[in-house]
């Protein structure tokens, strides 16, 4: 292939690139700024993980074998970017906690949540990271535990297992919380 | 199935699974720890739900794109200046020959102005010849204000409590309404007077927290909503889903202006404009945006007029919650039995109780 028809080829493939970069972004860019925003309870945070998450399907859209594969291939690498940015807020919160710098919980204003609602937050945010995660997803954003394991990179019985002991212990912690002893 | 041979393992395997609970139901209805179980999913589900569609939440850049195909080059621009300097506003219509007779008679006699019954978009009323309302030539160098942070078409948007720059000292917020591409700018403010009232009444359906707001209200329009706003979001130029959310729209800002009273603004803080070429080359096209501003103690009376019941003709009521005009056609506000369903009959009694 000669130096014009490589640029030609490379030309097309950039506007495919794009073209299916929009059209991801139509379809599925508010499902995923929902997703996650429930993840990370943060718009900002959210906004970049979305932005993230996009910028590494551009880069890697080669990768992706079939377009009727992209809306979970897409969802893989959002849930990803979301997973590392709760570790990274992790350790800056318990950094800054030693420090003595620990910021003040930043309240959700954009979310419908009722008072019981309210009560379960602080646990479930407490919970593990993939606890928490496989939790909203299944119960917050409506996904089947196939998705949830294809998208947290991990097998289905994993996904229950996470499911069964964040239940569990939001549980224990709920029960706790209120005085109960069961 | 006997409620003997099932385990609570079961039950959380299927609630885990997605699968149907039901055959379990008489196990569940005797089970605490079950019925533990699932309480505590659907408070994670509403513990994370975010409000449906206000536009405010999507990210800028987001919105953008979603834009993209919409977005023409902008010809002209030219801010209204707002209520708060409406003395020096008329002052500069008097002294700008081209300025709209209507603009002027608004601002000095200073009275809001009349909501349009819903109306065909104006690509269609439009005559044929030169518009009525010819474009102005505004001065050079006139911006975008701060408070237009969005030009997705026919989209609001809150600024809210975190908006310090805008709001230093209030705790209000300010909620904003873009029009879509109209032919005359009146249609345009008129427009983006609906979408902005629809943020407003978002904003406070959000904190709302009767309970016959939450089981009935709520349920009752909130599908409704939602299927109008989807509808419109993915079709790709379809007057129809255009004109029934804008009717929607404009139904309850009709309700909500009339129920309101002294809760909401008497006309909007400012206004904004935009003038494009049309997409068929003939003549131009505006977008409009318009503010409301609304202090705390009015976002206060604005919940309480939609959540005290009070007693009228021996019945208690509530005030109808404009976003009903979703699901109800026929719906202009008025008075709602406090203490039944919300249905077609209450919404839109034969004899309104007003």
């Amino acid at each position: 292939m000669d130096t014009w028809e490589a640029r030609d080829a490379s030309r097309d493939a950039d506007a495919r690139r794009e073209r299916w970069l929009l059209q991801l972004v139509d379809q599925h860019g508010d499902a995923a700024y929902r997703t996650a925003y429930r993840l990370l309870r943060d718009r900002h945070d959210a906004h970049d993980a979305v932005q993230d998450a996009l910028t590494t399907a551009f880069r890697r859209w080669d990768e992706l074998r079939s377009e009727d594969a992209a809306r979970g291939w897409f969802f893989r690498i959002l849930v990803n970017r979301c997973i590392s940015r709760q570790r990274r807020n992790a350790v800056r919160t318990r950094a800054l906690g030693i420090l003595g710098l620990a910021p003040e919980p930043r309240a959700a204003d954009d979310t419908v949540t009722t008072d019981v609602g309210e009560h379960v937050l602080p646990h479930l945010m407490r919970l593990p990271i993939k606890q928490r995660t496989a939790l909203i997803l299944r119960f917050g954003d409506d996904r089947s535990v196939d998705e949830i394991a294809a998208a947290m990179n991990i097998g289905t019985e994993s996904v229950k297992t996470h499911l069964k002991r964040g239940l569990a212990e939001l549980r224990k912690r709920l029960h706790a919380d209120a005085g109960g002893t069961r | 199935m006997s409620a003997e041979d099932v385990t609570c393992e079961a039950i959380e395997a299927a609630v885990i699974d997605g699968r149907s609970i039901t055959a379990y139901a008489d196990h569940i209805a005797g089970c605490p720890a079950c019925q533990g179980l699932i309480t505590i999913t659907h408070q994670i589900h509403d513990t994370v739900a975010v409000t449906p569609h206000t536009a405010g939440q999507k990210p800028q850049w987001l919105a953008e794109l979603h834009a993209r195909r919409a977005r023409r080059r902008k010809v002209l621009a030219w801010t209204a200046g707002g209520l708060a300097a409406a003395a020096g506003v008329t002052a500069l219509l008097v002294i700008q020959p081209w300025s709209s007779p209507t603009m002027i008679a608004e601002v000095a006699e200073d009275h809001p102005l009349p909501l349009q019954e819903p109306t065909v978009p104006a690509q269609e009323a439009r005559p044929a010849t030169a518009p009525r309302d010819t474009p102005p030539s505004p001065p050079p160098g006139v911006g975008r204000p701060a408070w237009v942070t969005s030009d997705t078409p026919f989209t609001g948007y809150c600024i809210g409590e975190r908006a310090e720059a805008l709001r230093a000292s209030d705790v209000g917020i300010s909620c904003v309404g873009t029009s879509s591409y109209r032919f005359t700018k009146d249609d345009g403010r008129s427009e983006a007077r609906d979408v902005a009232l629809e943020a407003v009444s978002l904003r406070v359906a959000e904190r709302i927290e009767t309970r016959f707001f939450t089981e009935k209200v709520r349920p009752a329009y909130e599908p409704a909503f939602r299927a109008l706003h989807d509808a419109y979001d993915k079709a790709n130029d379809d007057r129809e889903a255009y004109r029934r959310l804008a009717d929607a729209r404009h139904r309850a800002a009709i309700a909500l202006t009339r129920d309101a009273g002294a809760s909401l603004p008497l006309r909007e803080a400012d206004w904004y404009w935009e003038e494009y070429p049309a997409t068929d080359g003939k003549g131009t096209e505006f977008m409009v945006w318009v503010r409301y501003d609304l202090g705390a103690d009015q976002i206060g009376q604005l919940i309480q007029a939609y959540e005290a019941a009070r007693v009228r003709d021996n019945q208690h009521v509530v005030s109808a919650f404009p976003l009903l005009a979703f699901p109800f056609d026929g719906f202009r506000g008025g008075d709602l039995p406090a203490d039944g369903p919300v249905t077609r009959e209450a919404v839109l009694p034969a004899a309104p109780i007003r």
